[in-house]
């Protein structure tokens, strides 16, 4: 019999093993993106010749255009695609609210216009302060979207906090676009920037990045048990024990040092935060830590993949990770949305 | 004319035919910015790269000064201040109207993708016509000039039919205003996107022009911009105030509306593209203003302390986009700043406060 | 799936006797496109009776309703008012017909009890004509009938809810329709309140008026309602007076509970009294 008010939704619990082999999957899907990454782009390389240059035993040019311009880029693009996708899912259970992307929350756009002012005020152009001055705009973003969202009658439901975060990003990002109309130099590295693309950041990028990712990825993990309990509502996972404030904290730590993280190696890119978390849970159900996992891992095949795109569909010359995602990151979007049961649950 | 309890008050033919209910308190404030914004009107026209004093403006108006003040004031200044006022008003009733509709405050064109696809669609003839103009918006007439503002409108129309067109579509159990709301926020996403992209395409100079667009200036209106907006306000507006009354059913929730006899899927679609039609002329003409949409319509309300005015939140919007014109062209001595970014600089704070007193 | 309905223009109940304006005819209603909550109901609420609709939750109270008030659309058959569909006659006409007070409506800010009260009028203004003197009485009328006469100034968002809730019954009343649906309009009302809207419900009858509603109270229906509809899994397990209705088997049927069934010493109507769920 079916019910008057509908229920959402919740896939069965499955199991620890199907769960551990859809992870293998998924890193086995990785594998076959970063591979793709490595041969496809503006010239194909022969499968033989990739690995060649990865053992170090080819010279040639296909040995520069994988070992200096793809591999980086490639690794990149899973790393940054993981710490989108975690980010979204991480802010998604925080926020209990399905359309919470960082993007779309104004955390994307706090990181942005933290590193124009810093590199119109402060001259900063280097990746490390960037680094930083982009985690503290994010962080000081995020949190005003969330307080704002939480504290005031029209950030209550789901579509009104993504109202509020869209108009704080849009605050921040016209103050940007303002900045960077004062100095032609800014303007133009902005704008390249702006697009969100993963061209041109060289091995220093990587491992300047890589290990706040990972940290990033740890605190998100740590956060992973009580967010389980908050997704049951605050006074629910208070009564479960869970000191909610601390659990708030961590996981707010972990989206804006993700996101940030992610913005200031590869600029604002859209969607993944909001499209790779559902995908993810429609296989693993809510358990957060799975949750992560799927999310980290669907979020770097997407962006590659996205990144491969874009380096092919306009062969000789390239389109931004950024465009593409913008580009089949609504369809996804507004798919998911047919599908919602209601604006509150997935 | 007889008083009724209460704030309303009712014009009538004496055999009662014919009656209107004008809300005593919006018609008084109505007035009164009516003639703030005369007054702005005024100041507007009289700053400039030099302070003309008011009688020299009027007897520029009246054609009874030199040449050189007559021009300044009739081919420059006069057009300029026009354009701020319907842009302004344009921008104004079309916040107010989707506010109205979706009931909640945040949802203006400005982020419901009409004014991203509006401005996809300049940038992107901006981009591929060239600079084929001198300065910011050029008095020139070279390609962009007339290409911008038609491809302004086509992005704006693109996007207001997607939008509309998505979501008549059913999706889940969400009803169909909160689709509008989510559709537009993601469509919007995607046109900013293909702005960011079309950024990057040309070279330093169109994309510094491309930028000055996007944020919105005033600068360089002309009497063809004043035909243009005021033409679709002049249609539009009337229409909107026709639907006063199912708008203000609507406000008590839709299944309410619907019992009270209003058909509401019919209301919400005429009233959303209004709104966009309105939001995208006012983009054609001046740029990506922001921020006016968004915040007269909540300032109308608070001084009108009534539901949705309608022709109260146009006023403002003309006030707030004078006051910020004329800022912009004196906060920084020698230069002049675009509109956009002072309606930005003030409307991110003012955003803020409005959300923060927002009850809980 | 739409099945042409019977085209008699009301149907004498043979039990009551009493004619019906409202009727459904084979409705099948539903949200989702693999299941129906309602299946092929055909049901009459009878003119000029208070006519209750009660069962447990998710049997479809609601959802008939809404449909009743033409706020859902059917997926098969028809609702029927004087003979003709629904979705057939022009909004604004059955604006005029039924009125309905929907479960927890939300205020507007910045709008008094008067405002509010006057938007009942819509249905009987137009763009050229907004007001007249007999808007005018009708909303009078309606404050004074929901004794909230002298709160008309007040902002609605300052009253309490039980205060609420009556301020929406007035506009419901300005409306000035003959048939008035009703969708739970007692819960989350304290006691004292509660009996001021089922009392105000009585009031409505006495002058003439169809009443459908909702009820979550079984006792409340019994005590208020002259007709009572029983409804399980989104069909009707028994209809008609309340003492017909609520016997002990029925109760345990519709709700799963055993109870013993008293005699209310008030008003002289049955007093479901439960013992324990089945």
């Amino acid at each position: 019999m079916t019910l008057l008010r509908e229920r959402p939704s919740v896939p069965p619990a499955a199991g620890q093993a199907r769960l551990g082999l859809g992870v293998v999957l998924l890193l086995a899907a990785v594998a076959a993106v970063a591979v793709l990454g490595l041969a496809l782009g503006s010239q194909a390389l022969p499968l033989w010749e990739v690995l060649a240059a990865l053992r170090g035993q080819e010279a040639g040019d296909a040995s520069i255009i994988v070992l200096e311009q793809r591999l980086p880029r490639t690794m990149l693009g899973l790393l940054v695609g993981s710490a989108l996708g975690m980010g979204g899912a991480v802010a998604q259970s925080l926020t209990r609210n399905p359309l919470a992307d960082p993007g779309l929350l104004g955390v994307s756009a706090g990181a942005a216009l933290a590193i124009v002012v810093a590199a119109f005020a402060a001259g900063v152009t280097t990746l490390a302060p960037q680094l930083l001055f982009a985690i503290g705009g994010a962080a000081a973003a995020g949190t005003a979207v969330l307080l704002l969202g939480t504290r005031t009658a029209v950030g209550t439901t789901p579509q009104g906090l993504a109202l509020v975060g869209v108009a704080v990003s849009a605050v921040l990002i016209s103050v940007a676009s303002t900045v960077v109309l004062f100095d032609a130099q800014t303007l133009d590295e902005y704008r390249f920037w702006l697009v969100g693309s993963l061209a041109g950041r060289g091995m220093s990028t990587l491992t300047t990045v890589a290990p706040v990712i990972a940290g990033g990825a740890v605190l998100a993990w740590i956060a992973s048990r009580a967010l389980d309990a908050v997704a049951l509502g605050d006074d629910t996972a208070r009564a479960l024990g869970v000191r909610l404030r601390r659990a708030q904290l961590l996981a707010g730590t972990a989206v804006v040092v993700l996101t940030g993280a992610a913005v200031a190696a590869a600029g604002p890119i859209a969607f993944i935060g909001l499209a790779v978390p559902h995908a993810a849970r429609a296989l693993t159900g809510p358990r957060t830590a799975w949750l992560l996992a799927y999310s980290a891992a669907l979020g770097a095949v997407l962006l590659v993949l996205a990144d491969v795109i874009g380096r092919i569909v306009a062969r000789p010359n390239e389109l931004q990770a950024g465009v593409i995602t913008a580009l089949i990151g609504a369809p996804i979007a507004l798919a998911l949305l047919r599908r919602s049961r209601s604006g509150a649950t997935v | 004319m007889s008083g009724l309890p209460g704030a309303e008050l009712l014009v009538s033919t004496p055999s009662g035919r014919l009656s209107v209910l004008i809300n005593r308190r919006a018609a008084l404030v109505a007035s009164a910015l009516l003639l703030v914004v005369a007054a702005l009107a005024v100041l507007s026209t009289a700053f400039g790269t030099r302070w003309l004093p008011i009688d020299q403006v009027l007897s520029g108006l009246l054609g009874t000064a030199d040449r050189a003040v007559t021009l300044t004031v009739r081919e420059f200044r006069l057009p300029r201040t026009v354009v701020a006022v319907l842009v302004g008003s344009a921008l104004g009733l079309a916040g107010a109207l989707t506010q109205a509709l979706t009931r909640n405050p945040l949802a203006s064109p400005d982020v419901l993708g009409v004014v991203s696809g509006a401005s996809a669609g300049a940038v992107a003839v901006l981009i591929t016509a060239g600079g084929a103009t001198v300065g910011y918006g050029g008095a020139a007439a070279g390609l962009s000039e007339v290409g911008v503002p038609i491809g302004a409108l086509a992005g704006a129309l693109l996007s207001a039919a997607l939008v509309l067109g998505l979501a008549s579509r059913p999706a889940g159990a969400l009803p169909a205003t909160q689709r509008v709301v989510l559709i537009g926020i993601i469509l919007n996403a995607v046109f900013l996107g293909l702005v960011q992209w079309a950024l990057t395409i040309g070279d330093v100079d169109q994309a510094a022009k491309a930028a000055v667009w996007l944020t919105g200036s005033l600068h360089g209106r002309g009497w063809e911009h004043v035909t243009a907006v005021g033409l679709a306000l002049a249609v539009l507006l009337p229409l909107a105030l026709l639907l006063r009354r199912p708008l203000d059913a609507v406000a008590l929730g839709e299944d309410i509306a619907i019992t009270l006899g209003v058909r509401v899927p019919r209301l919400r679609l005429v009233l959303f593209t209004l709104a966009f039609a309105l939001a995208g002329m006012a983009v054609a003409a001046a740029g990506a203003i922001g921020f006016v949409a968004l915040l007269a319509p909540p300032l109308a309300r608070r001084i009108t302390r009534s539901g949705a005015p309608l022709l109260t939140a146009a006023l403002m919007g003309a006030a707030l986009l004078l006051t910020a014109d004329v800022l912009a062209r004196h906060l920084v001595p020698g230069a002049e700043l675009p509109a956009g970014a002072v309606t930005a600089l003030v409307g991110a704070p003012a955003l803020l406060v409005m959300l923060l007193r927002s009850r809980s | 799936m739409n099945v042409p309905p019977n085209m008699t223009s009301t149907a004498t109940d043979p039990a009551t006797g009493t004619t019906s304006r409202l009727r459904t005819d084979r409705l099948s209603l539903g949200y989702r496109p693999d299941r129906l909550v309602i299946a092929e109901l055909n049901l009459d609420l009878p003119t000029g009776a208070v006519t209750a609709i009660i069962g447990a939750n998710g049997c479809g109270k609601t959802t008939l309703l809404r449909a009743l008030a033409r706020l859902l659309q059917p997926r098969g058959g028809a609702v029927l008012l004087d003979g003709q569909q629904l979705a057939n006659l022009p909004t604004r006409q059955v604006a005029r017909q039924l009125g309905l007070l929907p479960q927890g409506p939300v205020t507007p800010d910045g709008i008094t009890v008067r405002d509010l009260v006057r938007r009942g009028r819509m249905p009987h203004t137009t763009v050229l004509r907004q007001w007249s003197q007999a808007d005018q009485q009708a909303v009078e009328d309606a404050l004074v009938v929901t004794r909230m006469d002298d709160l008309a100034g007040q902002q609605v968002d300052a009253l309490s809810g039980g205060q609420r809730q009556r301020a929406w019954l007035a506009l419901v009343v300005a409306q000035d329709t003959p048939l008035l649906l009703l969708d739970e309009p007692t819960t989350y009302l304290d006691m004292a309140h509660q009996l001021d809207v089922l009392e105000l419900v009585r009031d409505l009858h006495a002058a003439g008026k169809t009443v459908v509603m909702v009820l979550h109270d079984v006792n409340q229906a019994a005590r208020y309602a002259d007709h009572l509809i029983a409804l399980r899994d989104g069909s009707v397990v028994a209809e008609g007076r309340p003492d017909e209705v609520l016997t002990p088997s029925l109760v345990e049927e519709v709700f799963a509970v055993r109870c013993q069934v008293l005699t209310d010493p008030v008003s002289d109507t049955p007093l479901v009294v439960p013992i324990a769920r089945l």
